[in-house]
């Protein structure tokens, strides 16, 4: 699963150390979902949302591979 | 370096130093008189006791760090352990196959190879482990 944490992220001027706090995880799982190497539990998810006070739709985009489903 | 990975690495190191020195000394030693000295034993156990402490101390050590362990960490060690068990039984499994064949014509087998093969699997457990979490840590990042 895409996701845009790291422009979301910038925006609001975090860094990934900032973020992770917030979050109560560590740094290096933030680095890990910027990378698109580590899908994050629902929770989590709802919970980066809400720190960065965007809609979850919007962070995190479904599908990958032709013919499932984008959010774009 | 995250806490979790600080642990999968001083884990691996604990337990494989321990590994390599339990073949090395069994091998050396040889089956029939390692169970026959107490010095063996007191060695082996100084040895198994020296990488129990040095596993409570890497884990109290670690814990001052302020970062904490979420919910990748818990993928990771959840995977590894699954791996890590599965690599072990085949150990077990090999070891015990080939002990049984090594001895199969003379009908007996030394008692010293079940201490051996308890020891070994307790340590090999943990080093597999270790070895997997950073593999996985790796794979993550």
């Amino acid at each position: 699963m895409k996701n845009r944490i790291k422009q979301y992220r910038a925006a609001k001027d975090f860094t990934q150390e900032n973020l992770a706090n917030r979050a109560g995880c560590s740094r290096q799982t933030i680095n890990s979902m910027e990378k698109g190497k580590y899908t994050p539990s629902l929770s989590l998810a709802f919970l980066i949302a809400s720190i960065l006070e965007v809609d979850i739709n919007q962070l995190f985009i479904r599908g990958t591979k032709e013919g499932e489903c984008y959010n774009d | 370096m995250s806490i979790g990975y600080k642990r999968a690495l001083g884990t691996s190191s604990i337990f494989g130093v321990l590994f390599i020195f339990l073949i090395m000394y069994f091998g050396l030693v040889g089956p029939v008189d390692f169970l026959e000295s107490t010095f063996n034993k007191m060695i082996f156990v100084v040895f198994m006791v020296a990488a129990a402490i040095s596993f409570a101390l890497l884990i109290v050590l670690t814990k001052r760090n302020k970062d904490t362990l979420d919910e990748r960490d818990d993928l990771v060690e959840k995977k590894s352990l699954y791996s890590g068990l599965f690599i072990t039984i085949i150990y077990v499994f090999v070891l015990c196959i080939s002990i049984t064949f090594s001895f199969k014509s003379v009908g007996v087998i030394d008692v010293s190879w079940m201490y051996f093969v308890a020891l070994s699997t307790y340590a090999f457990g943990f080093f597999i482990t270790g070895i997997l979490k950073i593999f996985y840590y790796r794979k993550l990042n």
